[in-house]
Formats: C-alpha cells, structure tokens, sequence
C-alpha cells in the first residue's frame, strides 16, 4: 500500500532539524535586520522609532546612493563581461575533448580564481596595482611611462581596476558552466545546421544559446549576487578609497553600523540592497525567459 | 494544511517575540560611578580580565607581572585584538556578564550608554589629575550630554601620550644644503622647494586611510594657534572648521601636491608605506606620531630627526590609550588599582622599552637620539601648552570624514572650500 505523498505531518517532521536552522540563521537575522531599519539605534543602547526616515536617508544621502550607483556599474565587471566572454570562449573550444590532458589542465587553471579566498585575491590584485607593482613595471618596460599611476589611488582607474578583478574571477566560472553544458547538446543538432548550410555563428545562435538558457541564467544570478554584495574584495582593495569612488554598499552597511554606530541606517541600507538584488535576479530571469 | 498552518503560526509568533526581545535593548543612563571607592584590596583569590589592543598589551602584561608581585592573591590576564575589530568588538564585550574589568577606551562618548564607570572618585582618591598632563586626561573627560570632551565625567584614564610631528633625514637635510631643521613655516616651504630642486622626495606621505588630514591640522593649528583649534577638536558647541589655518592647511596640502613635495600617487598608499618608503631614504621629511617611532629608529637609527611642526605656535596632535573600568566587573577597586600602577613610575620604564611615551612622562628618559628628540618635543610643546586632540575622534564618522575629503582634494575632485563645508558639517551634525 502506498501513502499518499501528501500526509504532511511525518514529512514536516523530516524537514524540522533543516527548517529550524534556516529558521534561525537566516530568517530570523533578516526579520530583526527588518525591525532595526525603522529604530535610530547605537547597537547597545536604547532604541528609538525612526519610522521611514532611515529609508529617506538611503536615497537622500550620497554616500549611500553613490554606493548603489557603483554596485550597478560591477554589474557590468562582474556579470555581463563574464558571462558573454564565458560564452564565446565555451563556443571556441567546444572541440577541445574535456578528458585530454590539455582540457585537464586548463580547466584546473581557469577554476583557481574561485577556489582561492577572496581576501588572499584582493591583496595580490592590490600589489600588483600598486605604484611599484608589476603592472606599472610593465608599462614601465614597454615605454609607458605616461600611463602609469596608482591604480586604486586614481579616480577615474579604482572602480574599472575592481571591476577587472570582477572579470578574472568570473569569466573562468562561466566558461566551465557553459563548457559542461555544450558537451550535453545532442550532436545531431549541430549536424543538422551543417545540413542546412549553417556555419559556427548559425550554430552557436540557433543551437548553442538557446540550449545554454538554464546556464546563463544560473551564471547571471550568482555574478550578479556577487556584484551587488560584494565587501570583501573593495575592503582589502580600497576601503571604498578615494574618497568614495569605490564605495559599495556592502561596505557602506558595515562602516554605518560599525563605525558610525548607526544600526538602524545600515539595516535600512541592507534591506534595499536585498530589494535592488531580487529586483535585478527577477529581471534577467525575464529577459533570458526567450532568447 | 491543518497541522502546517499552525506551526506557521507558532512560528511566526516566536520570530515576533524574539524580535521584541532583541530590540528592547538597555536604557541609557551615562556612566555611573562606584558608590564606594578604597585603596584597600580584597585579600581574596580574585582574577582581573584586560582587554587591549596590540601593540599596548606588551606594556599591560608586562605591568601584570608587577601587580601580581604586588597583589599575589590577584591574578591578571591580559587579551588583545587590533585596533579595528577590538573598537568594533569592545562595547558587546563590556556588555557581557564575562567581560572585561578593565578595557581600553575606544571613544569617549561610547561610555553614554553606562557600561563602564565615572572614574572621577578615583581620580580624586589616587590623585591622578597631579600626574596626567590636562590637555591629555580633558581628552577623555566628557559633559552630561555626552557629545563634548573637557567634561567633568571622567570616562578612562590615559596611560600613554602620542604626538604628531616631523621625523627628518638628517643626512638628506644636510645633501640639500639645510644646516638647521625648519622651526617656521618659511623655513618649512624653503627646506621643500630645495629637497625637490635637489630631485629628492621632499615630504614622504600616504593618504589611502587618510593620513594628510595631519598636515592640514598640522598647519591649521600652527596657525591659529592650539587654544581655538582645541576647542573645535574636543566638540565644544560654537567652534567652527573653517580657519585661517585650516584653510591655508587644505590650501598648502593642494598647493604642495601640484608643486611635486608630496608623492603624485599619495592616494594609492598607506601610511605604514609612506614610514617605509621613508627609511629608505625615500623622502626628506615625514609628518607622523611617535607610535612609528620604534620601526623607525631601528631602520634608521642616528640618521633620523623629529621636530614639532613648525609654525608660529608650538602645537601638536596629542592624544594616547586610555583604560576604562567595566561596570560589570566585581572587582572594581583591584581593577583602579591596576590602572593606577599603569601611570607608576614604576611602569613607566616599561612603556618607553616598548616604544609608549609614558603619561607619567616626568619619568621617562631617552636611551637612542630619536628617543631624546621625541622627548624634547613633547617637553617643549607641553610648556607652550600646545598638544591639541586628533580631529579625527571629533565625531563617530570624522576620521572617514577626513578621508574622503582629503582623497577627494589631493585627487582634483573637491575644492578647499568645500572641504571645509564637508568636515564642518559632520562636525555639526553631533555637535
């Protein structure tokens, strides 16, 4: 005799050991984030109802505003670069049989960034933009001179100089997701373009793209997470220096609530953070919906 | 679903609940202070817990093993963190039911929310306003509203004194054909425009956490003398920031910039690498505390100066670790009693072996000629009254204040004046 999959007494009682985890690292913190947006509060004593004027604060003050401004642009360095690089490059080396030595070899090369903790990445990016470090000794040799510069300490240089980290890290994930997913694509597919008188291009956009959809969508959503939360790497980087030109709100949260002692703010900030993150994840699970 | 839809509410009353709970937080109520205070210790087995930063916890521990020589029933142990986890961390660890007796103070005004003591009854008992200098210990003494230092609540008890000024390359003063290290701020421009004709750096500087805000109080305050610029960096109500001095400080720091005295990248580095590039040779002069004056000394040893900043007046940035009493802790007089022997004669020595210009500074005496120099001026500044406490503690924010807007200046992004608008409006949003 079969149960019914639907008695649902046993089954919450499966589930109760995960739920009471997510239940109180994860949501509960979330809530109270909730609550605390709308106090004035020091983080030790007494609590006073702000009501919305903290969330005013957030689209009125422009350290905060910039700082979203500058989460959107890494959009671009850390999502759309990645992702399109990540597909061209899977395309060119599609015949590359994924079990040769050379296929091993890269693949390990091209995962590194994501396994190596993005502190240790923030420091060796960071010495190597430095005014001695190698890429100004490069410019140096190659008769450059002009054009080098304390990267992280220019303007106009330290948020593209993040955002190129954003590119290296990213670009090696996409490729290995989407490499995976060509090798699924039934062959005879490919065959039948060729068939028609298609070449690469006719392939890439009338099989390749279309078979790839769960991939990039998945590929979109975790780089656009990492873009839009990101704290560790501009806090080793830059500290969101000079002045502000690299502030990201991920930061802006921790210096509002642990320097500023202003709790209530950072969590007003945190909450639209997460709103402008889901906004974003919505989006671009519509738009890649057809292609 | 019966069973579900219950637990949904069960659930989402608790979460309710534990939020209530958690946003309740504790009243505040200022810094209380002892209802009784005495010289004499419990001769119970009792342990007193320290909580410092590093470097400061070498001259705690080694004070610990004098006070449990003298207190052998006492036993004291000493934790350290660095200076931003421990600022961040240090008000949930005073909060706790097993924190620390005594901690070092990482701002004055955190103390409004009572969690450690008014220490002026031991102030009064052991006499410590006859050995701290007043420009120091006013630091760290607040009004009722907690929004102003040079109060009557004495919220810690300063240990150690830092003072900014100019460390100089004796022998590339001399390459540049100087003979006497700059007492004016002609002297001081003159000395730079020859460093640079001579192809030298001629004042090493980092700015990546915004160090040049130094020179711009440096010169601010050699201009206007430390009397107003004091009250402005203790938060007294009707100061403002926009001086003569400062703005000719803002003015110069701009103006040196463009001239080549200041590194070009100044923005892309730290301080830490400014004393670095120093030592080696990289750099005429250097505006920076005595806290670097070890590293210093070691890489450099005769080779290096250190003078007040020259100017009109004899000022500088002057302020130091202080040491705060929990309210919490149970052995509250033990724990006055450590703080006492950590300004003793006694531990003074102790403090100068590990670089710490000791509070109790009648005491200390140079052993290297950096040392001597260091000594020297803070002698000559002290009898000119002229330590002025770092702008940066001013309000919670102003040291990120400080460097966003000196970035943006050195980086052709922010007029003088509007630097100044910028600092002035932090400064009056808390005072």
């Amino acid at each position: 005799m079969k149960k019914g999959r639907d008695s649902g007494f046993e089954a919450i009682l499966f589930v109760i050991p995960a739920l009471s985890f997510y239940l109180l690292f994860v949501i509960t913190p979330w809530i109270s984030a909730i609550s605390f947006s709308f106090f004035n509060w020091d983080g030790i004593g007494s609590a006073v109802w702000n009501g919305f004027k903290n969330y005013s604060e957030v689209f009125h003050d422009p350290e905060q505003i910039n700082s979203i401004k500058h989460s959107v642009v890494l959009i671009g360095f850390f999502s759309v670069v990645p992702v399109t690089l990540g597909l061209i490059l899977a395309n060119l080396i599609s015949n590359l049989r994924a079990t040769s030595l050379i296929g091993r070899i890269s693949r390990v090369i091209i995962f590194l960034p994501q396994v190596l903790p993005l502190i240790a990445v923030g420091i060796a990016w960071k010495l190597m933009y430095a005014s001695q470090g190698v890429i100004n000794q490069f410019l140096r040799n190659v008769g450059l001179e002009e054009s080098t510069r304390g990267w992280l300490g220019d303007f106009n240089f330290a948020l593209p100089a993040i955002g190129f980290v954003g590119i290296w890290l990213g670009s090696g994930l996409c490729l290995l997701l989407f490499n995976s997913g060509i090798q699924k694509i039934d062959q005879h597919l490919f065959e039948a373009v060729q068939i028609d008188g298609g070449g690469r291009i006719r392939a890439f956009i009338s099989v390749t793209l279309p078979s790839l959809r769960p991939e990039i969508r998945f590929a979109s959503t975790i780089t656009m997470i990492a873009a839009l939360s990101g704290f560790d790497l501009v806090y080793v980087m830059t500290s969101g220096g000079p002045g502000g030109a690299t502030l990201v709100p991920g930061l802006e949260v921790f210096r509002l609530a642990f320097a500023y002692h202003r709790f209530g703010q950072a969590c007003a900030l945190a909450v639209v953070l997460s709103l402008i993150t889901f906004l974003f994840i919505l989006l671009v699970n519509r738009l890649l919906k057809d292609i | 679903m019966k069973i579900s839809g219950k637990i949904q509410g069960v659930v989402i009353g608790s979460l309710l609940a534990l939020v209530a709970s958690t946003s309740g937080a504790i009243a505040a109520g200022g810094a209380p202070s002892p209802s009784t205070v005495s010289k004499t210790l419990t001769k119970k087995p009792i342990t007193l817990r320290v909580f410092t930063t590093a470097p400061q916890n070498k001259v705690s521990e080694a004070v610990a093993k004098e006070f449990e020589k003298k207190y052998p029933n006492i036993k004291v142990i000493v934790q350290a963190a660095d200076f931003p986890n421990y600022s961040q961390g240090i008000q949930l660890a005073l909060k706790s039911k097993n924190g620390p007796d005594v901690a070092l103070a990482a701002n004055a005004f955190d103390s409004k929310n009572g969690l450690t003591l008014n220490l002026a009854k031991y102030s009064k008992l052991y006499g410590w306003d006859k050995i701290i200098p007043s420009t120091i210990a006013q630091q760290w003494k607040v009004t009722d509203d907690y929004k102003t230092m040079a109060g009557s609540i004495q919220v810690a008890l300063p240990v150690d004194i830092n003072i900014v000024g100019i460390y100089y390359n004796k022998s590339l003063l001399k390459q540049i054909g100087i003979t006497t290290p700059p007492v004016s701020m002609d002297d001081f421009e003159k000395a730079l425009a020859a460093a640079k004709k001579a192809g030298q750096v001629p004042l090493q500087m980092g700015n990546s956490q915004g160090h040049a805000a130094f020179l711009i109080q440096g010169i601010g305050q050699a201009t206007d003398g430390a009397k107003s610029a004091a009250k402005w960096a203790l938060g007294i109500p009707g100061s403002t920031f926009d001086t003569a001095g400062n703005k000719l400080g803002a003015t110069k720091l701009l103006a040196w910039k463009d001239s080549g005295y200041i590194p070009s990248d100044v923005n892309s580095y730290s301080l830490q690498d400014a004393v670095k590039n120093f030592t080696q040779g990289q750099g005429v002069f250097l505006n920076d505390g005595n806290w670097d004056a070890g590293t210093i000394d070691a890489a450099m040893g005769d080779n290096v100066g250190f003078i007040p900043f020259p100017g009109a007046n004899v000022v500088a940035i002057g302020g130091g670790d202080a040491f705060q009493i929990a309210s919490n802790s149970k052995n509250k007089d033990a724990a006055a009693a450590f703080l006492d022997m950590l300004i003793s004669a006694q531990a003074a020595p102790l403090a100068w072996s590990n670089g710490f210009l000791p509070a109790n500074v009648g005491t200390a005496k140079g052993s290297t000629s950096l040392q001597n120099d260091i000594l020297k001026a803070y002698g000559n500044i002290s009898k000119a009254n002229g330590i002025v406490s770092f702008n940066n503690n001013v309000t919670s924010s102003m040291n990120q204040t400080l460097t966003t807007t000196t970035q943006a200046l050195l980086g052709g992004q922010m007029s003088v004046a509007t630097l100044i608008s910028t600092v002035q409006a932090d400064w009056s949003s808390s005072h």
